[in-house]
């Protein structure tokens, strides 16, 4: 019985959902932050707006990547080393933003400021693209050998689904971030997501879209759900034109919930098909893990997962409310060297 | 060490198997004993020097119990040098970690039947090529080389700038009053 990698198939792709949905708009504030914001009093608004919970979504992605690792060792094997140099990128944008967040306060020079105002807005952008592109390829596929090994060098992964994923995933972001300001900010700030997160919601879409609406070709039937999904976007379109902020961000999360289950049940058994031959392609029960594993890692999940999700729950409840420009404290400036 | 040896090699082998995924080294001679001085003095930094910044941190919470710092030339200095324990504490821990349990990637569990264990040499990725390898050791060791600079720095500016740069409310002397109305209060940590 393959009910147990099923389980964990599942709970995977769970995992990458609260990841993009979570980080999605921690990544979409960050790469607005050179471009949405005029003033520093206005940026820093930007930036408190994620600051309580920036690294508890960020933790999501470790979560997924490992429990990735520990049920579908194959998978990962396969995958990471497949996409070595895009996953080193995205590692070097998680460090950058990671550092700005922290040291962007801690100078006060013009060019401090700004050089890592623009590190927080790459790395976020870099970090929406390649997650974005990853989980787009590992739908579609890689040309693997019996050994699953690709074949074709250390750039054989770029390719259209790369395209649309990365570009989708930066999309996406930028959209939720809009949406999450919207509901987080007031005044100006809150206006200009409005208006731009209204210009934006359709341009921004059309890479996830593409890559949602190929799951067709590989399970007919999820027509329903695309259209379903498609459905959700248009709804958070006319949810964001009548400024009904909740209903938007509630929206727009289910369009990506829609979206990606109908990618993964198109998969779904494989986890990473071979362009080379099918018999290549690894899938829940060629990838996965021993039952003794899964039945371990089960257990710990089960008892664990209530738990995070139970604090971030209440780390979110805490931080509830809007940050206006008034919140704002004067930057904590280090006090000039006394020489003794 | 010595009778360990004999059991390792009747398990394990004394040799690598003949199999592509060992590469060039298929059919070396397994050398079952890491590097002594690094196993041994490596484990013994990493315990001392955790030691250290944890005594120094309790030592630095009962010091400042009352709201008050120290004036003691002699404990500053302490500080100041204790700030590498825990980098030294780190570095030595995970060279241990790495360096000791050679040969093997993954140690072997021989609390189970069917033990689990992986050879270093067999856990090159096939796909990866020594350019991509330097890709990655380059660009890892120049941002890290990058921020390791940015961040002396700071801590530099901070620690020139004594106990008020790092905490402001033990040195303020008149305290702002508490402000119930929520519209006009400010955030009390903001980036």
């Amino acid at each position: 019985m393959e009910i147990l990698a099923t389980i964990w198939f599942v709970l995977i792709i769970v995992l990458w959902t609260g990841y993009l949905f979570l980080d999605g708009f921690d990544l979409g504030v960050g790469m607005l932050m050179p471009v949405l914001s005029r003033t520093e009093r206005q940026k820093r608004v930007l930036l408190n707006t994620i600051g309580p919970t920036w690294d508890g979504n960020e933790v999501w992605l470790v979560t997924a990547a490992g429990a990735t690792f520990a049920a579908f060792p194959h998978w990962y094997a396969s995958l990471f080393s497949a996409l070595y140099i895009p996953l080193t990128l995205c590692l070097l944008a998680l460090i950058f933003r990671a550092v700005a967040i922290e040291y962007r306060g801690k100078g006060h020079s013009q060019a401090w400021k700004s050089f890592w105002t623009w590190a927080m807005a790459v790395g976020s952008a870099g970090i929406a693209f390649f997650i974005g592109a990853m989980l787009a390829i590992t739908s579609s596929g890689l040309p693997l050998n019996d050994n699953g090994d690709i074949v074709g060098g250390a750039f054989a992964w770029i390719g259209w689904p790369a395209v649309f994923g990365g570009l989708g995933g930066v999309g996406f972001a930028l959209v939720h971030g809009l949406i999450f300001l919207g509901l987080k900010t007031q005044g100006d700030i809150r206006d200009k997501s409005q208006r731009w997160a209204r210009r934006m919601l359709l341009p921004c879409s059309i890479g996830f879209l593409i890559w949602f609406g190929l799951s067709i070709t590989q399970r007919p039937w999820l027509i329903a759900v695309v259209v379903a999904a498609v459905i959700a976007l248009g709804a958070t379109y006319f949810a964001v034109r009548s400024g009904a902020e909740k209903a938007a961000f509630a929206l727009h999360g289910f369009y990506l919930v829609l979206g990606l289950f109908a990618v993964f049940a198109g998969a779904y058994p494989n986890v990473l098909p071979s362009t080379l031959d099918s018999a290549n392609s690894l899938t829940i029960a060629s990838a996965s893990s021993s039952d003794y594993t899964l039945t371990v890692m089960l257990v710990v999940t089960v008892i664990c997962l209530p738990i995070i999700i139970g604090y971030q729950i209440f780390s979110y409840r805490m931080f509830l409310g809007r940050i206006a420009e008034t919140h704002i404290p004067e930057a904590h400036r280090v006090p000039v060297a006394i020489r003794s | 060490m010595t009778t360990l040896l004999p059991d390792y090699q009747e398990k394990y082998g004394t040799h690598l198997p003949e199999d592509e995924r060992y590469g060039q080294h298929s059919g070396e001679k397994i050398d079952y004993q890491p590097i002594m001085i690094v196993t041994y003095w490596g484990f013994r930094l990493m315990i001392g020097f955790g030691m250290i910044a944890a005594g120094v941190s309790a030592l630095a919470l009962w010091l400042t119990r009352k709201g008050t710092v120290p004036a003691s030339a002699w404990l500053m200095r302490g500080a100041l040098v204790s700030i590498t324990a825990p980098f030294i504490a780190n570095s030595a821990g995970w060279i241990f970690t790495e360096m000791g349990r050679q040969p093997f990637v993954v140690a072997p569990n021989p609390a189970r039947q069917d033990a689990v264990y992986m050879f270093t040499q067999a856990a090159l990725s096939p796909q990866l090529t020594p350019a991509m390898l330097l890709f990655s050791l380059i660009s890892l060791s120049l941002v890290y080389g990058i921020l390791m600079v940015v961040e002396l720095r700071l801590l530099i500016v901070y620690i020139r700038g004594g106990v008020a740069s790092a905490m402001p409310e033990v040195t303020k002397t008149n305290h702002t009053p508490r402000i119930t109305n929520d519209e006009d209060d400010v955030l009390s940590f903001a980036y």
